[in-house]
């Protein structure tokens, strides 16, 4: 009997068994047997990867069939034990023949078999195509497996694949979705449904006369029987690719470059600086672009030529490369952190590219001008001339260790603790408190004064009357003299003005002691004030009459009285 | 003798006593100086202590005892003296250097917690300030509430006083940042709340004497959190939480000017 395990998916071809399955119940006489089916049905494409084993039973009765174990991807499952009764004397012959791994897509296998099968013949050809025949080394020949089919297939897969020696082959995934890939060609007079299998670029790496391996495909073909119920019957068929013969040219030698290096296609050079000043020890990026079509990928690395006086670091490569129509296009960069050591301006020549154009049979040079990078600023220390600098170098520890001591001028310094533990940092809070409270207080003794006008001056009289009297000091130093009564007697004027609203004009003796003996002023006072008055009013204009006084004595009698004066106020 | 050569003895005993007398009046920090560079690190930590004992303060000082330790392979005390010289001075990059490379060879490597928000700010502040300098900012502060207050007051009356208040609100606003950061530094100063093991290997004890059961052990420049003192132990909490009762001697107060008993040069592990 035989066990055939079927996996299906996309990624089913990569599956692979574990282990033998091996049973005390079965002998293993045969497989495992894969077959890996391509499938398209409606345009729709999938694999199925079947593995066959044949077992002969040892005994009978109810009996398992082992597990499988396959791999797929990471992953490791295995098919559950199938159950199977065997019975003494009643095994079925076997079919005619090696049993086809499509035979489980049949039910009616067995009558749609019944019938001699017949081989479609021209109706099924594999061929591989290619437009070019005749090419130079290096130029892309693209080249197609195709399925030409006036039968109904109902499956594929292949038996043998062909290698391309001599050839750098690139692989062309095929779109699922591509409607280019089926369609209908006229051969031999014929027209065909066709299927593209396989896509490739193939790059001829030297010249000669090339026979492509052929490729063999196993095709299961479908065909409809004569029965009354309309079967299809299904049969598996070899076909094996046509010979094609590729013929790949050497470059000519005449005119041929000594710095050709084998480039094939057509191609552009272009190279641009990012800035084109900067400072000395500052990067710049010089940007080298190769496009066109043909064997991008064999573009030799690009190499700048050493500039003095600036460091130029191994180029960062990136590509953008994509198949169309048959050939490679797209571009490959190489990015050059410049750096200049030492103040000027640099010239970078581009490296040529010398390449064989193929349509036209001839050697062509892509170039680019020289790019010019001009830099300021001190020489970097450290660093010499050309690439020979200190850049680059990558920094590396050696060693670990503590931070050495410190022996600077902090090192003889004497904290003196503290700020805010010292004795006079709550002190000044406090004064601060106070100044602020004396000020508030003061504000508002003025405003409480200021309500009153009269009170304000009364207030103030004695403050004025002491500040003129200090006046006056100042001019007796010199001695008694006309300044001096006047100013005296001024002062005591504004003073009983202010302090008792009397005015200079009602200045006489009578209404002076009036007033003074309603703020409860002494008669003695009184009559000091009065005398001090007099003797002002008659001094001022004639000085010398002036009684002997001691120096100072006028004064003294005015401080006093004002004493007298303020503290008499009710 | 004649005249000359008496004449040159008594210059040249003159220049000696001159020199002599240079030598013995080095100062102490100055000499330590010296001392560590010839390699003579127990006399260097002998002269760094006495100029610790005359400048209490000084956090240069701290720190350069903390490398001398080190190099007596003192690691205990070399991470004592680095955690001071910070607690003096939150901003001295090369004693944090010093620490973090200590703890990469010590050998308990329990990771310190992280400082909060609120104490990084606290440290750039006095980094930058300096603690001083926080507490002029504090009486400045406080005089501008003063001031602000005395001026609202004056102008109450006045059209001008909306603009009184709003500036009287954001000195109280400035003032009380700068009242809640003093209060951060002065509680820094005075709380003691670190400790750094000194001893080679110190048993963690249950409870404050001999008698308790042993539940850890834990080796020298770990720094610990000191919860609880009492009859000449310290309750120790360790970062990750594991708390237990160490001797006073076998450990140092960070926030102290103390010196711990010196030990003898010791050979490296």
């Amino acid at each position: 009997m035989t066990l055939e395990i079927t996996i299906e998916g996309s990624d089913a071809a990569g599956a692979e068994i574990v282990e033998k399955p091996s049973s005390p119940d079965f002998r293993l006489i045969g497989g495992p047997n894969v077959s890996t089916q391509f499938r398209f049905i409606n345009g729709n494409a999938s694999f199925t990867k079947v593995i066959a084993y044949s077992f002969m039973p040892l005994k009978t009765g109810r009996l398992e069939l082992p597990s499988v174990k396959i791999r797929l991807g990471e992953r490791v499952s295995g098919t559950n034990p199938v159950p199977v009764e065997v019975v003494a004397g009643s095994v079925a012959p076997p079919g005619q023949g090696a049993r086809s791994p499509f035979g489980t897509l049949d039910p009616f296998g067995s009558d749609a078999e019944a019938e001699t099968p017949a081989d479609p013949g021209a109706d099924l050809l594999l061929r591989l195509e290619s437009p070019v025949n005749t090419v130079f080394v290096g130029q892309p020949v693209p080249l197609d497996l195709v399925l030409y089919h006036r039968v109904r297939i109902g499956g594929a897969d292949l038996d043998k694949e062909g290698k391309f020696e001599g050839f750098w082959v690139e692989n062309v995934e095929l779109d699922p979705r591509d409607p280019a890939r089926v369609g209908r060609r006229e051969h031999d007079g014929r027209q065909y449904n066709t299927q593209v299998l396989r896509r490739w670029v193939l790059f001829p790496l030297r010249s000669g006369r090339f026979d492509l391996d052929p490729w063999i495909l196993r095709v299961l073909v479908e065909t409809q029987t004569r029965s009354f119920f309309g079967m299809t019957r299904r049969q598996v068929v070899l076909r094996r690719t046509n010979s094609i013969v590729i013929d790949v040219m050497d470059f000519p030698v005449t005119g041929q470059p000594t710095d050709f290096a084998g480039l094939c296609g057509r191609f552009d050079i272009q190279a641009e600086l990012d800035k084109t000043t900067t400072a000395t020890g500052e990067a710049a990026t010089v940007r080298l672009t190769v496009r066109g079509e043909g064997n991008l990928r064999g573009i030799p690395e690009q190499k700048m030529a050493e500039v003095p006086g600036c460091k130029i670091y191994t180029p960062k490569i990136s590509e953008s490369i994509r198949l169309v129509n048959g050939t490679l296009r797209g571009s490959r960069t190489w990015e050059y952190v410049v750096i200049p050591l030492e103040p000027g301006v640099f010239e970078m020549s581009i490296p040529r590219l010398v390449y064989f154009d193929p349509g036209a049979r001839t050697y062509r040079i892509a170039s680019s001008p020289a790019l010019r990078l001009s830099a300021k600023g001190e020489r970097v220390a450290g660093t010499g001339l050309g690439n020979a600098g200190g850049f680059g170098m990558p920094v590396e520890m050696k060693g670990r260790d503590i931070r050495h001591i410190h022996s600077g001028p902090e090192l003889d310094r004497r904290p003196s603790g503290r700020f805010y533990r010292r004795p006079w940092f709550p002190a000044a809070f406090g004064i601060i408190v106070l100044v602020t409270l004396g000020a508030i207080a003061v504000d508002e003794r003025r405003r409480y004064l200021q309500r009153d006008k009269h009170g304000w001056e009364r207030s103030r009289a004695a403050v004025r009357a002491r500040r003129e009297l200090r006046t006056c000091a100042r001019i007796g130093r010199k001695g008694y003299s006309a300044d001096l009564f006047a100013g005296v007697h001024r002062l005591l004027q504004n003073y009983l003005q202010a302090r008792f609203g009397i005015n200079s004009i009602e200045l006489t003796g009578t209404r002076l002691r009036q007033v003074l003996a309603e703020h409860n002023v002494s008669e003695t006072a009184t009559t000091d004030l009065l005398g001090i008055l007099q003797l002002c009013e008659s001094c001022r204009y004639a000085p010398s009459a002036a009684p002997a006084l001691k120096h100072g004595e006028l004064l003294g009698r005015v401080e006093r009285l004002l004493r007298v004066l303020d503290g008499g106020s009710s | 003798m004649n005249r000359s050569g008496l004449i040159g003895w008594l210059t040249l005993g003159f220049l000696s006593m001159g020199m002599l007398g240079t030598v013995h009046s080095e100062a102490p920090m100055r000499a330590g100086v010296r001392l560590y560079n010839n390699g003579q690190f127990e006399a260097a930590d002998q002269a760094w202590r006495q100029a610790a004992k005359e400048a209490p303060g000084n956090a240069e000082l701290y720190y350069n005892l903390g490398c001398n330790a080190f190099r007596r392979n003192c690691l205990g005390e070399a991470v004592l003296y680095f955690q001071r010289t910070l607690w003096l001075n939150p901003g001295h990059g090369d004693a944090r250097h010093n620490i973090l490379y200590i703890n990469s060879i010590q050998t308990n490597k329990v990771l310190p917690n992280p400082p909060g928000i609120l104490e990084i700010i606290r440290d750039r502040m006095i980094a930058w300030m300096g603690v001083d300098g926080i507490s002029g900012l504090v009486l400045m502060a406080f005089t501008f509430v003063c001031m602000a207050g005395w001026y609202g007051l004056r102008v109450r009356h006045l059209p001008g006083r909306r603009a009184a208040l709003w500036f009287l609100a954001g000195t109280l606003l400035l003032a009380l940042a700068t009242a809640i950061l003093f209060w951060a530094v002065v509680e820094r100063d005075s709380a003691i709340t670190d400790g750094v093991i000194l001893a080679r290997q110190q048993d963690v004890r249950s409870g404050p004497s001999l008698s308790n059961p042993v539940i850890f052990s834990i080796h020298e420049g770990l720094v610990v959190e000191l919860a609880a003192r009492t009859d000449g132990w310290y309750q120790v909490v360790l970062p990750n939480g594991w708390n237990g009762w160490v001797p006073e001697q076998q450990l140092g107060v960070v926030q102290s000017v103390e010196l711990p008993i010196s030990r003898p040069i010791m050979k490296a592990k």
